[in-house]
């Protein structure tokens, strides 16, 4: 069988590549919105005591929306890339803000691992302000990157995604002391990938080899990603927890392994970046 | 640096900080770090996450549990029944303290023996009165079996020794007969500790000895003492307690515990709940009285004794009993028709445990009375006589000069409130 042309692996890559920052700033988008539905579950599960609880909520809904519809603008013309800019800011406000309140959640205990397992994540309204900022850098003018790439910049912001993911793989599978040894998985791949990452994002050049080693590592987040989905869905309809749709939020939370294949995509997104000059 | 190099410093890199975590990990204490074991999980879902640290010993105990190993899950206890108090936790609805009615619908046959015996709604009415249970369904047996321990008011011992004694002392073990908000009634587990619910926990003396002992009613020690207690003892090890009631024989357990004899289904008898069903008498009493079905109720203990005895040691045995009940009822009756003449002549209060004589009256039924019935019919000597006869005849002659005093001095015995005064109080 053969594959249409336009679908061919190169031709899906330069379409990407010709792409990139519109869909960059499109998944940007799409994630604020997904991670507000997350935060929605998550702080709906707890009762929100505050509604400074519901601001990741509703600004997830406005800006998630927004940023989608100026990704999809052809030109990012000064105006629209103001007003991006913007918005992007707003969103590392409310992820820094978040993540505040976060730290100084009072969980009744004074066993520092303890609180960081069982309170809110932590790490968690870093999201907001990790894929803003990749956004914000998708925005920057090339030229302004001058003594490092701006490819560099983002895989330097990839490799903490995932360092962020190794976290809480570690925390969210030291609550059920990692019952399964499937659940360290997650910990080893997100780790090695903060580590490739990282390196990569200390060189200034990186080859083809570079790059095909690092699409490697990027399809093994996917590959854990959908394994870790499958077993916190099963998790979710064997245990005895919950009833309907709260199975899937109390038991193992079905989406939190699907955060691997979020980074991943920024990580795919930026090795498709278009070719820079070395800085 | 090229491509595999990469790969590879990643890898160690890696490695480095794993080996790390590990290293931390160790140094944690083994409570925190055990991995769950797959009967924890099924039996709890997510509640283990939390539970096997904040409150470990339960989850410890669950896993232990037949709940456990037949996949009863914590939700199935925990889920609340209408008119019990919801709790919401962590996304859940539960109930947190489970009662009688949460058990009695997978255990429906031992909720309705337990109802018909004294250990249900009788227990609690001998603190708190009958009334609380007025016009709950599952109260009817009580009332119907155990008329006049259901009709009666609050027990007087405990107003006067006060809220604080009555819930820390006297409802702890009368619990378990209380009513619930589901209106079911009893506590299961006073008998089948949380969170194994073992039935060898049941069986345990110790156990029933938890209520069943001391001054008031010393089963335990008589238990302890008798020849049932000290072949039990030496042989224990060699017992299998977790046999299910209708699979005990005398193979497994040739010296009883209390459930042995009250309860469980030995060879071919019929297991229970009721824990009055072998039980003929009354022994509590001042003066003991036959139960209702009395007659067959004896031969339900005489059957359990025959497992072990022959029936001409069961037969000299009670009737050996019985004449030290007897005996023992005619010293109290003795004694009572001077404490009724006291009262009849106004020389003491009808208040109750407001005049020294009314406490050693109480002592001599209520105490040393039950203790030599008890001690007789559970074989237990030094009990029957040093502990129950003796200070019966003790108490007798005390009350009789008591009385005397109290006669010449025309009624002026000092009551207690009246002793606390100090001496040259005039106020009242």
């Amino acid at each position: 069988m053969r594959w249409p042309g336009f679908l061919t692996p190169l031709a899906v890559a330069g379409w990407i590549t010709r792409h990139w920052a519109n869909l960059a700033l499109t998944v940007v988008g799409l994630n604020v919105l997904f991670t507000g539905a997350d935060v929605y579950f998550a702080h709906h599960l707890d009762r929100p005591e505050t509604s400074a609880q519901w601001v990741p909520v509703y600004f997830s809904a406005v800006g998630g929306l927004f940023l989608v519809v100026l990704g999809l603008m052809k030109n990012l013309e000064a105006l629209g890339r103001i007003v991006h800019q913007t918005w992007l800011w707003l969103s590392i406000a409310v992820g820094v803000v978040g993540l505040f309140f976060h730290l100084t959640m009072d969980v009744g205990d004074q066993d520092l691992l303890k609180s960081f397992v069982y309170s809110a994540p932590i790490a968690a309204p870093l999201v907001y302000a990790g894929v803003s900022l990749f956004g914000l850098i998708v925005l920057e003018p090339a030229h302004r990157f001058t003594k490092i790439r701006r490819s560099q910049v983002l895989m330097l912001i990839v490799s903490g995604g995932f360092a962020g993911n190794t976290i809480l793989s570690i925390l969210d599978h030291e609550r059920d002391h990692f019952f399964n040894a499937m659940e360290w998985a997650p910990v080893v791949a997100s780790l090695f990938a903060t580590f490739h990452c990282f390196l990569l994002a200390l060189r200034s050049e990186w080859s083809d080899t570079d790059r095909g080693y690092l699409f490697g590592t990027l399809w093994m987040q996917f590959f854990v990603a959908g394994v870790g989905f499958y077993l916190h869905a099963r998790a979710g309809l064997a245990l005895p927890a919950g009833e309907g749709v709260h199975r899937f939020f109390y038991n193992a939370p079905i989406f939190a392994p699907l955060l691997l294949a979020n980074v991943a995509v920024y990580g795919m997104l930026t090795l498709l970046a278009p070719r820079e000059t070395s800085a | 640096m090229g491509g595999s190099k990469i790969l590879a410093f990643a890898a160690v890199l890696t490695a480095v900080i794993l080996v790390g975590v590990n290293f931390v990990y160790q140094k944690r204490p083994a409570v925190q770090t055990s991995r769950l074991s797959p009967e924890e999980v099924s039996g709890s879902g997510r509640c283990i996450e939390c539970h096997a640290r904040e409150t470990g010993a339960i989850t410890v105990q669950f896993e232990d549990s037949k709940h456990a190993k037949v996949g009863v899950t914590c939700l199935d206890c925990h889920k609340p029944l209408p008119k019990q108090d919801k709790l919401e936790h962590h996304g859940f609805e539960v109930v947190h303290e489970v009662t009688a009615g949460n058990c009695q619908g997978c255990h429906s046959t031992q909720y309705k023996e337990m109802m018909r015996s004294r250990h249900g709604a009788p227990a609690f009415a001998a603190v708190m009165g009958g009334e609380v249970f007025k016009g709950l369904r599952d109260a009817e047996p009580a009332f119907q079996f155990h008329k006049a321990a259901m009709n009666r008011g609050p027990n007087k011992l405990a107003i006067l020794e006060g809220t604080g004694t009555r819930d820390t002392g006297c409802i702890s073990c009368h619990s378990i007969g209380q009513p619930n908000k589901d209106e079911s009634i009893g506590d299961c587990s006073a008998c089948h500790p949380r969170h194994e619910f073992s039935i060898e926990s049941a069986r345990s003396p110790m156990t029933c000895g938890r209520c069943h002992m001391g001054p008031d009613h010393a089963q335990l020690e008589i238990w302890e003492e008798s020849t049932h207690g000290i072949v039990h003892r030496l042989r224990e090890d060699k017992y299998d307690l977790s046999v299910p009631s209708n699979e005990l024989t005398t193979k497994q357990q040739d010296a009883p515990t209390c459930a042995t004899c009250h309860m469980s289904g030995l060879n071919d008898m019929a297991a229970t709940h009721d824990v009055g069903e072998r039980l003929s008498l009354y022994l509590f009493a001042k003066q003991t009285t036959e139960r209702d079905g009395a007659a067959m109720k004896r031969i339900q203990m005489q059957k359990t004794c025959g497992q072990c005895h022959s029936s001409t040691h069961v037969e000299r045995f009670y009737e050996r009993a019985g004449r030290m009940v007897k005996q023992t009822d005619e010293k109290i009756a003795r004694t009572q028709k001077i404490m009724d003449a006291l009262y009849a002549d106004g020389l003491l209060t009808q208040t109750g445990f407001d005049e020294e004589i009314e406490f050693v009256w109480f002592d001599l039924w209520h105490h040393y009375g039950r203790t030599a019935k008890h001690g007789a019919f559970m074989n237990g000597a030094d009990y029957a006589q040093w502990h129950g006869a003796y200070p019966i005849a003790q108490s007798e002659a005390k009350i009789r000069k008591m009385a005397g005093e109290i006669r010449e001095r025309g009624g002026s015995y000092p009551r207690l409130e009246e002793k606390k005064k100090p001496a040259n109080d005039r106020s009242q």
